[in-house]
């Protein structure tokens, strides 16, 4: 029987559709999306532009900038109505006034954007990662009270819960991806909790590190139990043609530490890729030599992914994957530091446990020298200073829903 | 309240959202991620408009917005896709025979059948494949639009199609 071809891959098309209520589901979160970011407004009677942001003249900022604690309820409403909370709220920290706003407006909108289990999963561990944005700008101030420590510490563990639990139905569906999904923030709460041990230099925020520390093995475990499944089959064959020059492969089957390695190197890749944006984009906010120190160190990431393909090359998977890891937490590092609003002053590591376990020894060893009158400079292996002075404040870590991970697979 | 431009850009949503989790879909053979390229293509196109940018034509400004997010998507999945080298090699061979989208089958297999297989095998295309079938024949963009963006020359795009056509007829052969 004759058909052609062409009608029926029509026919495929107009038999697949979305459903009724993934529409409606698909147009609510569109519209909150445009409620929250409206477009921009021109107040023709004086000739001004309005915007709409963090930077805008809206009275409600201007309190909020003002530092005063109290905005009139007229404002807050006002800024609800007309769709500005939002922005204001962003750089809201807990015991602000708009912080409830942040958290149970701004992030609850966000969480409707979310559609897939991937991306369910992400914002999760992104919700998470804001509650440490939070009591690290707080820490660096010393306001990190014992009740704020004690609700963030309570909300950090509830998001990251919710993550580790998507990620373990994620590994149902897409390993891989769960993998990513839990090598990706694992790699964020390692550079969290090395940022919160240098910044709490009197350890009241040990309670926190530690439970930043617990979910961290969480969530490697389950990258872990993961990655012992992932298996690809795949054959290799070669092309004995005289004429080829190189073997043309039917990639079939291919070894679990090589895909891992091939996966972590092209996530290690992108991210310090995102890396030097981020400090080109912030760069003219910092000093000079933190500047220096800053590309150093996206120097050294650029450095040993170059190893990492090297290892590849020579089908050392164990090497690469490392190398292009370490690449990877290098710049999380950096990214979270740069992320801080406040001056800072930080030793980055290659990161692996017995470092955070010294720079913990070494601190406490510091702090008893201190006490006794000593001073002497930590030497520590493979590390670099950065001074970061933030002229302005970028304390928000973007949450925009995208549902969009990178793949990372791990040995 | 929604302003008049608020409701203009919901009309479109109304009138592309079908048409763009359809392309969605088949490139990226996945129904979930196809909503969440759905929902963020509409999301760009939101903020393309707030950052002061005009757009002319919304179709094809949405799809190019929908394409680039399938090549992030694609990139980011490099790993697990296989190496299409050999996808091209057949095709070309496949071109010196047979011509034309018409296909071979069983005799007696229903409708419903035949635009399972169809769909199945569609999927399994290499994405270069999928990528121009799917807007030739269910999105319904000429060669010429195609070229545009996806930035090949019209005679590349052509050819695939008649490649990828070929192609599926053979996988589903």
């Amino acid at each position: 029987m004759k058909i052609n071809l062409i009608d029926y891959i029509k026919k495929v098309g107009d038999a697949t559709s979305l459903s009724a209520l993934e529409q409606e589901k698909l147009e609510s979160g569109l519209t909150e999306y445009m409620a929250m970011k409206p477009l921009r407004t021109v107040d023709s009677a004086q000739g001004k532009n309005y915007m709409e942001a963090k930077d805008s003249l809206f009275p409600g900022l201007f309190f909020m900038h003002s530092k005063r604690k109290y905005i009139p309820i007229a404002i807050i409403l006002g800024l609800l109505l007309s769709g500005t909370a939002s922005y204001a709220a962003e750089g809201a920290m807990p015991g602000d006034l708009l912080y409830p706003v942040k958290v149970g407006v701004n992030e609850k909108v966000v969480s409707t954007l979310a559609v897939s289990a991937e991306s369910k999963a992400t914002l999760e561990a992104k919700f998470a990662e804001r509650r440490l944005v939070e009591a690290t700008n707080l820490a660096v101030d010393n306001k990190l009270t014992a009740h704020i420590r004690a609700k963030l510490s309570d909300d950090f563990a509830k998001h990251a819960d919710s993550a580790v639990a998507r990620t373990k139905d994620l590994e149902k569906k897409n390993a891989s991806i769960a993998i990513g999904l839990a090598s990706n923030f694992e790699s964020n709460l390692s550079a969290h909790e090395a940022l919160l041990v240098q910044i709490d230099t009197q350890g009241d925020a040990d309670d926190l590190v530690q439970l930043i520390r617990a979910k961290s093995h969480t969530i490697g475990e389950l990258r872990m139990k993961a990655e012992s499944g992932v298996y690809v089959r795949a054959h290799t064959s070669e092309d004995t043609s005289a004429s080829s020059a190189i073997a043309a492969k039917n990639i079939e089957e291919v070894d679990t530490k090589e895909r891992a390695a091939l996966a972590m190197g092209g996530v290690a890749k992108t991210a310090v890729k995102d890396s030097a944006v981020l400090l080109a984009r912030v760069s003219g906010n910092l000093e000079a030599s933190a500047n220096l120190n800053a590309q150093a160190q996206v120097k050294t990431a650029s450095e040993l992914l170059v190893k990492g393909d090297a290892f590849f090359e020579k089908k050392d998977f164990t090497s690469a994957f490392q190398s292009y890891q370490n690449a990877l937490v290098a710049v999380k590092r950096l990214s979270v530091y740069l992320n801080v609003s406040k001056k800072v002053r930080i030793n980055i590591f290659h990161p692996n446990e017995k470092a955070l376990d010294d720079e913990k020894k070494n601190k406490s060893v510091e702090n008893r020298q201190n006490t006794e009158g000593n001073s002497e400079s930590r030497q520590v292996e493979d590390s670099s200073q950065i001074d970061i002075e933030s002229k302005v404040h970028t304390g928000s870590v973007n949450v925009g829903g995208e549902g969009r991970v990178r793949v990372n697979v791990g040995i | 309240m929604k302003g008049s431009t608020e409701e203009a850009f919901l009309a479109v949503f109304r009138e592309h959202y079908d048409g763009l989790f359809r392309h969605a879909f088949f490139r990226v053979s996945s129904r979930e991620k196809a909503l969440d390229l759905t929902q963020d293509t509409f999301i760009k196109a939101w903020d393309y408009l707030r950052g002061g940018g005009e757009v002319k034509q919304f179709k094809g400004f949405l799809y190019r917005i929908m394409h680039n997010l399938i090549i992030d998507e694609y990139r980011r999945k490099k790993a697990e896709s296989l190496d299409s080298m050999s996808d091209e090699r057949r095709a070309h061979i496949d071109a010196d025979m047979a011509e034309g989208g018409v296909w071979e089958t069983e005799e007696h297999i229903d409708e419903e059948a035949l635009v399972v297989k169809v769909r199945e095998q569609l999927t399994n295309l290499s994405p270069e494949y999928c990528s121009v079938v799917t807007m030739r024949y269910i999105d319904g963009f000429s060669p010429k639009e195609i070229s545009q963006m996806t930035g090949e020359t019209e005679n590349t795009v052509s050819v695939r199609l008649h490649r990828a056509i070929i192609k599926l007829r053979t996988m589903l052969s």
